[in-house]
């Protein structure tokens, strides 16, 4: 019996390390390869594109530097994701909250909000650069962030309310016997309460924003308002594709991003098990 | 889901707090959505006057052979985020929150590919593939396997399979949102399963998992709805080759949009894209009630 | 077995406090750039939208011509550069924004005479350039008359031209003589025949590229076509069946001495075959002689520019070149006249001699305006393909760049059907092909 266990102890957990090995692998090994990539030149690149390189330059990561302003547009994919984040997870909030009361069109309302989960963003193209362009937001990161903040409000909007709806009416009760108003329910019951949810949904929207390219390209012109994801696909497309100084752009903007993420994962972490050990 | 007993509210609350989300749903996505119902019934070259045309668009995507592999892709791509996505990054993250060693690190690891674009993940996977100059069929060779080295991109067996490899290889983001909600599950339960006798995996079916069920489920719409979105697999890694064979929904609006001028054939296939989504619901409910 | 959660607070906040400071210090760094556009208040802006962007040479020989611009407009006139390095987003974008009413100040976009939508529609809202081209003889000189005659309906020219660039064989010298070939082939049988000796060195003919548009082997097809049916083969709508069938099944064979990643190759994939000796030649434009120039070891020795072969019975006169499309500069129609009057002069210093010299030197991209050919900042290559294209007895215009849009989209998967191992015959091509190409807009 004892040996039975053992031995599936054992297999367990090789299979689980090999499991994890795998994915280890597959997930990292092209992006290695990038980043291995981006000191070769072009040539080498093709020629042989899994092979150490002759030289390790640092030319495509200066060149790429130096022929577009990567540092600018690492800061508007930054503004771009924080206000429309910050937007979306405001407003939806608000949105929940305000759905938990009864009123005639609660239900209406709620689905209406949740429609947009799943429709397609392509063809939206044409109304939305209308949209833009009237509100005189075209080429500005405030336009591009509104854009972001409308289309995730689905997805926030959800997540946010299957996160609120967990709190018992009996404590937004008895914050109001203590004589707390509307709006004091809201900031001192709900919002901290559903602090988790919040944070859940702004690791998504965040990365859906910081990713997000069609919309980037069309609603942007001048490296005043072009973020990330424009400027490193400058490298590749066209006639003139430098994959190495792409891939060196890649990098660059990876390791801020790996770095910010590292060190605030634990504060994500700590605000959903803080309100798990109430 | 708690019940909650709902309370009376003043009007004008209702304007302040739900008055944004409203002007946002209205701007971004409902008056889009009626443009592209207006003009999915006409033939319109993305400026000039739009001719009506009742359903032609509708019939030509019909019989359209490329559309009709767009649709059957486009599903495969969401079954294959439900059902293959989902578990893996919830296996990755039941076994990364049991906390093995360097488990802070591996979850780093696995998250990075999330803040790298999907272009730029398309593009290495293309050079991953080419069948003169890629690792695939590199290090096919390399092991002996010669006879395996196979044209992915370029067969239309294998094409598929291949731009899917990134969607499912990365599991990142959704194995993080999973971990966090496993931290949330009460550590005294699981202990109390344990005592009880019931070793890892049992305590994962039967308590984790439920618990999270509702992130899962979660999850699996993000999932669903991205593959409606989603065009860069397809577009950089096969063009929707070989001979459109590889084409999903999004792409097929891109292209008829983009390159053909058929704005209101492109506006047509995004109708029926969104008919998709709800479609799809039920599958993705599956892990709704564990 | 669960460990604390908790844990230690001071390095965790430490370390929290680094991770947001890092982020913050890059932001701030960028903060140098302000936020969005800022409103000129004193000379007029004026937008120059294209795909020049400043990581490529002709990207960068615009801004300098920019730079110049401004300086001796100091004051009066600043013109922007706002560029998009996609050419089918730039496209896009540059539609719906003529369709939304509000067109870019100038921008760059590909005339396509079976597909008028754009002049057409935005008509009433791009500059007409017939009065300052009449009230400037010696500017209206410098571009051909064909050009302009091409770019106007009725008594409004609506565009002015960029440029309109030829394509030529790049071969590779070396790989020409180890496979024992003697010389270029001047016939498309003496071509099918270097092929076969290339192939028993491993090395493929063509570089080729069916993704996005098919460049690389379009062109190869539209030399092909002219070849079989001389320079009137073909033209937007109008594609003669027997040539086509011909050019199709020599192309079909052509892939036969492809590399092996040319089904599903980018331009990239496919130039890089070139430059890697995968394939020793590529029929491509003068904007790779740089990457050419610089990936080839040895390049002025070792790569060659040849005109196309031609078929040898006398269809069209040797040297008869294929070209990218005309791309042309629009320009939105203003209300302001100072506005309107910086734009004509921006575009008047674009093409003055000094510019012209520049961006076909340093630029690497000579413009269909009378250029001064001056050797110095030349290099080898560019120096013989500049020579090659003044030579041309005919100029044709690439087959795929003046089809619908609707062929356009559908050809590149048109051409992967065709040379993927029968399941298209050349016939079925060219009638599919047809069909989609019927309509003109």
């Amino acid at each position: 019996m004892d040996r039975v266990v053992v031995t599936t102890q054992v297999v367990a957990r090789i299979g689980k390390w090999l499991f994890l090995g795998v994915l280890l692998v597959l997930s990292l090994v092209p992006l290695l390869w990038l980043v291995l990539s981006s000191f070769k030149t072009t040539p080498e690149l093709f020629r042989g594109p899994f092979t150490l390189p002759r030289h390790w330059s640092f030319a495509n990561f200066t060149g790429a530097l130096s022929t577009l302003p990567l540092v600018t547009y690492f800061r508007n994919s930054v503004v771009v994701s924080a206000a429309g984040t910050a937007a979306t997870i405001a407003i939806s909030t608000m949105a929940a909250y305000a759905l938990r009361h009864k009123f005639r069109l609660n239900g209406l309302t709620r689905n209406f909000l949740m429609a947009g989960l799943l429709v397609p963003f392509t063809p939206f193209m044409t109304p939305i650069f209308y949209i833009i362009e009237r509100l005189g937001l075209y080429n500005t990161v405030w336009g591009l962030a509104l854009v972001y903040a409308g289309m995730m409000l689905p997805v926030g909007f959800l997540i946010i309310k299957t996160y609120m709806d967990t709190i018992p009416e009996e404590t937004l009760e008895a914050a109001r016997i203590d004589g707390a108003s509307f709006h004091g329910v809201f900031f001192r019951v709900i919002v901290p309460l559903t602090a988790p949810g919040l944070a859940t949904a702004a690791i998504f929207l965040v990365i859906s924003d910081w990713n997000e390219l069609l919309f980037a390209n069309l609603l942007t012109a001048s490296p005043s308002a072009q973020t990330l994801q424009v400027g490193i696909t400058t490298f590749l497309t066209g006639y003139a594709s430098n994959y190495p100084q792409a891939f060196a752009g890649t990098a660059m903007a990876m390791a801020p991003t790996v770095l910010a993420y590292a060190l605030l994962s634990n504060r994500v972490i700590d605000s959903m098990t803080a309100s798990a050990l109430k | 889901m708690v019940k909650t007993r709902k309370r009376i509210v003043k009007t004008r609350q209702l304007v302040v707090y739900l008055g944004p989300s409203i002007a946002l749903a209205l701007a971004f996505i409902v008056f889009p959505l009626i443009f592209i119902i207006v003009m999915s019934f006409t033939q319109w070259a993305g400026l000039g006057p739009a001719r009506y045309i009742g359903i032609q668009n509708f019939d030509y995507l019909f019989h359209d052979p490329s559309f009709r592999a767009a649709v059957v892709n486009t599903l495969l791509w969401g079954g294959v985020g439900i059902f293959v996505q989902t578990p893996l990054c919830l296996i990755a993250a039941l076994v990364l929150s049991r906390r093995p060693f360097m488990w802070k690190f591996i979850r780093t690891l696995l998250f990075v590919p999330s803040v790298v674009s999907t272009t730029i993940l398309a593009l290495v996977w293309y050079f991953m593939f080419d069948p003169e100059i890629g690792l695939v069929n590199g290090t096919l060779t390399a092991v002996g396997l010669k006879s395996l080295a196979h044209s992915w991109l370029s067969d239309p067996s294998t094409a598929q399979g291949a731009i899917m490899v990134p969607f499912v290889i990365y599991i990142g983001f959704g194995m993080v949102l999973f971990l966090t909600q496993i931290s949330t599950v009460p550590k005294d339960i699981l202990e109390a399963a344990q005592l009880d006798g019931a070793n890892v995996w049992r305590q994962d079916l039967h308590i984790t998992i439920p618990s999270i069920r509702r992130a899962i489920a979660l999850w699996a719409l993000f999932l669903v709805g991205y593959v409606l979105r989603m065009f860069e697999y397809p577009y950089i890694m096969t063009d929707g080759g070989p001979i459109n064979r590889t084409m999903n929904v999004s792409l097929y609006i891109y292209d008829q949009m983009v390159t053909a001028d058929q704005y209101g054939l492109a506006m047509a296939a995004g109708v029926v894209t969104v008919l998709l989504g709800p479609s799809s619901w039920p599958a993705s409910c599956s892990y709704c009630d564990g | 077995m669960s460990r604390e959660i908790g844990g230690s607070m001071m390095p965790r906040k430490g370390k929290r406090r680094l991770g947001a400071g890092l982020v913050a210090a890059i932001a701030a760094a960028g903060t140098l750039v302000p936020l969005g556009q800022a409103a000129a208040a004193g000379p007029v802006t004026i937008n120059v939208v294209s795909n020049f962007t400043s990581n490529i040479a002709r990207g960068q020989v615009l801004e300098t011509l920019m730079k110049q611009f401004n300086a001796s407009h100091q004051g009066s006139i600043k013109v922007v550069s706002q560029t998009t390095s996609d050419w089918p987003s730039l496209q896009a974008k540059i539609r719906i924004e003529v369709g939304a009413g509000t067109p870019p100040d100038v921008f760059l976009y590909n005339f396509n005479p079976s597909d008028t939508t754009l002049e057409r529609y935005g008509a009433s809202k791009l500059i007409n350039w017939t009065p300052y081209l009449k009230a400037d003889p010696s500017w209206e000189a410098r571009f051909t008359k064909q050009d302009l005659q091409t770019l106007t309906t009725g008594t409004d020219t609506v565009a002015v031209p960029d440029d309109q660039s030829s394509t030529l064989i790049f071969y590779r010298k070396d790989i020409f003589k180890k496979a024992g070939i003697a010389s270029f082939p001047t016939t498309w049988a003496e071509l099918f025949a270097d092929a076969q000796k290339l192939h028993k060195i491993g090395v493929a003919a063509f570089a080729e590229q069916t993704d996005d548009d098919a460049w690389l082997s379009m062109n190869q097809l539209s030399y092909l076509d002219i070849s079989a049916g001389g320079t009137g083969a073909y033209y937007a709508t109008k594609l003669q069946k027997a040539p086509l069938i011909k050019a199709a099944t020599e192309l079909k064979e052509l892939f036969t001495y492809a590399p092996k990643d040319a089904v599903g190759a980018n331009y990239a994939v496919g130039s890089g075959d070139f430059t890697d000796g995968r394939a020793a030649m590529v029929i491509d434009g003068p904007w790779s002689i740089s990457s050419i120039a610089s990936d080839v070891p040895n390049a002025c020795t070792n790569v060659g520019v040849a005109v196309a072969p031609t078929s040898g019975s006398g269809t069209e006169k040797p040297g008869t070149i294929v070209t990218d499309a005309l791309t042309v500069w629009g320009a939105a129609k203003s209300s302001n006249a100072a506005e309107q009057k910086a734009v004509v002069a921006w575009m008047k210093f674009y093409t003055a001699p000094a510019s012209a010299a520049l961006m076909a030197t340093k630029g690497q991209f000579p413009l269909a305006v009378e250029t001064p050919t001056s050797s110095s900042g030349s290099n080898c290559l560019l120096k013989q393909f500049v020579n090659l294209t003044n030579k041309a007895p005919a100029k044709v215009v690439n087959i795929e760049r003046y089809m619908t849009p609707e062929a356009q989209a559908q050809l590149p998967s048109l051409v992967e059907a065709l040379v993927t191992g029968g399941s298209s015959s050349p016939q079925q091509f060219v009638s599919s092909l047809q069909q989609l190409n019927s309509t003109s807009s």
